[in-house]
């Protein structure tokens, strides 16, 4: 199915580079393209320099996705696009990265992190990231303390579970953490399954993971089980037989949900990137609550449909959590849901 | 006598921090100061990748008449080519232990 979609469609609509796309349509033609090859390698820099400073500053993170999950899958950091630099940390650690970034010339477009009381738990609690930007290279930073906001298997990714999956891989003398493969492949998995695979660019970095990187299928397997991400599985077996026929596939306990399968290849098949009518939104909503089982796993899907705003921005907070929802609901009702 | 020693003592290494990534058989470099990227062609991406440890000229010369098909003499002058165009982009360090600034780049 890869090789119905041309060039451009694979590298502007799924996000592909086009030293992917030489892999998957059988061709060489990204040396046609240096320039961009040049400007993920921009983007490399930015993220070597980001690195540094939370090295230097005794910060611990775990980089996700982007340049390390290149660097993981082809060993060089700049074989796979990537837009944003997305850093995982404790939440402790999200103001002194913030105080250093901002002194190395990063800005807080959305939210100038200040905590005030009554706040802090609106913070961690009802967002998971903050955004900042370099304002020469234009890259996006997201400094995460923590990976999801919905509440899979009754608790989500707790900083347990986390802590327990971390290894340590070098890159170029130093020792970063990441996830182990298995928890790895499960991060992509969700992460994909809950932006509904709407990019390729996310089912072949799942295709060239299990393809290139061992794993323990008995570890993956009680993890996706502790986290109840049998649908996701499933839905992503589904496509990976689909677009990668002769793929090898993951542990997979029962058929695919085909709300879910043909909500996904819809996604994954359409021309643009989404559909943002009223309807198209609705049906978005609907994919996602029903992409994990358990009722407070549906209810922190609605939580955040109706109450919290998207981003953290500097007028949302309110120190009465009343006014908090309502300005949050506010906002959603005029963007019409 | 004194040049001739002086330069089987030099010795070249590449510069780690270069920002790069591999495309084909070729290398693509980013100048960040500059913000221009350029790219290697495969005989100079092999002279980058060699120099990942010192090399004396001649054993740089040596390691790639055993992986090309060339004349030896060809083979001197072009790397002594590469190495002075690759030493102008600060691409690599050439380490002369007899100068008294120590090394050059």
């Amino acid at each position: 199915m890869l090789n119905k979609l041309s060039r451009e469609q694979l590298y502007q609509r799924h996000h592909l580079s086009h030293q992917q796309i030489d892999d998957f349509l059988g061709e060489k033609e990204s040396g046609n393209y240096p320039e961009l090859k040049g400007q993920i390698l921009g983007k490399v820099h930015d993220f070597r320099v980001v690195s540094n400073i939370l090295f230097d500053q005794n910060i611990e993170f775990i980089p996700l996705k982007g340049p390390m999950l290149s660097y993981r899958l082809y060993g060089d950091m700049s074989y796979r696009n990537f837009g944003d630099l997305d850093f995982l940390m404790d939440r402790s650690s999200i103001e002194p990265a913030i105080k250093k970034l901002k002194e190395n010339g990063y800005e807080c477009p959305l939210y100038d992190w200040h905590i005030e009381v009554g706040t802090e738990s609106q913070i961690f609690d009802h967002y998971h990231h903050i955004v900042l930007i370099n304002p020469h290279s234009n890259i996006h930073l997201e400094l995460h303390w923590r990976l999801f906001n919905y509440k899979f298997a009754g608790k989500g990714i707790t900083d347990e579970m986390i802590a327990n999956s971390k290894t340590s891989l070098k890159y170029e003398e130093r020792g970063f953490q990441v996830f182990n493969p298995e928890f790895e492949l499960l991060y992509l998995i969700i992460h994909g399954g809950l932006h509904a695979w709407q990019w390729l660019k996310w089912l072949v970095d799942i295709h060239d993971f299990i393809n290139n990187i061992p794993f323990s299928r008995e570890k993956f397997n009680q993890l996706a089980k502790s986290l109840d991400a049998q649908r996701m599985i499933q839905v992503c077996n589904t496509l990976l037989q689909d677009y990668f026929p002769d793929s090898p596939l993951l542990p997979q306990s029962s058929r695919t949900p085909p709300f879910l399968y043909k909500y996904a290849t819809d996604q994954l098949q359409g021309i643009e990137e989404g559909d943002f009518s009223l309807m198209g939104r609705i049906k978005h909503h609907w994919y996602r609550m029903q992409c994990f089982p358990g009722l407070k796993y549906k209810w922190s899907v609605l939580s955040h449909i109706f109450l919290y705003p998207e981003q953290l921005e500097n007028d949302q907070l309110s120190r009465n959590r009343l006014l908090y929802y309502l300005g949050g609901m506010s906002k959603k009702l005029k963007r019409r849901i | 006598m004194r040049k001739k020693i002086n330069r089987l003592m030099i010795r070249y290494t590449r510069i780690e921090d270069i920002i790069s990534g591999s495309l084909h058989d070729d290398l693509v470099m980013m100048d960040i100061d500059k913000g221009k990227y350029f790219a290697l062609n495969q005989v100079a991406t092999r002279i980058w990748e060699l120099l990942e440890k010192e090399l004396s000229f001649d054993e740089l010369c040596k390691l790639l008449l055993e992986e090309y098909e060339v004349e030896e003499g060809q083979c001197r002058r072009e790397v002594e080519e590469y190495l002075e165009e690759m030493r102008k982009m600060k691409l690599i360090k050439v380490l002369d232990p007899s100068s008294t600034l120590g090394t050059s780049s």
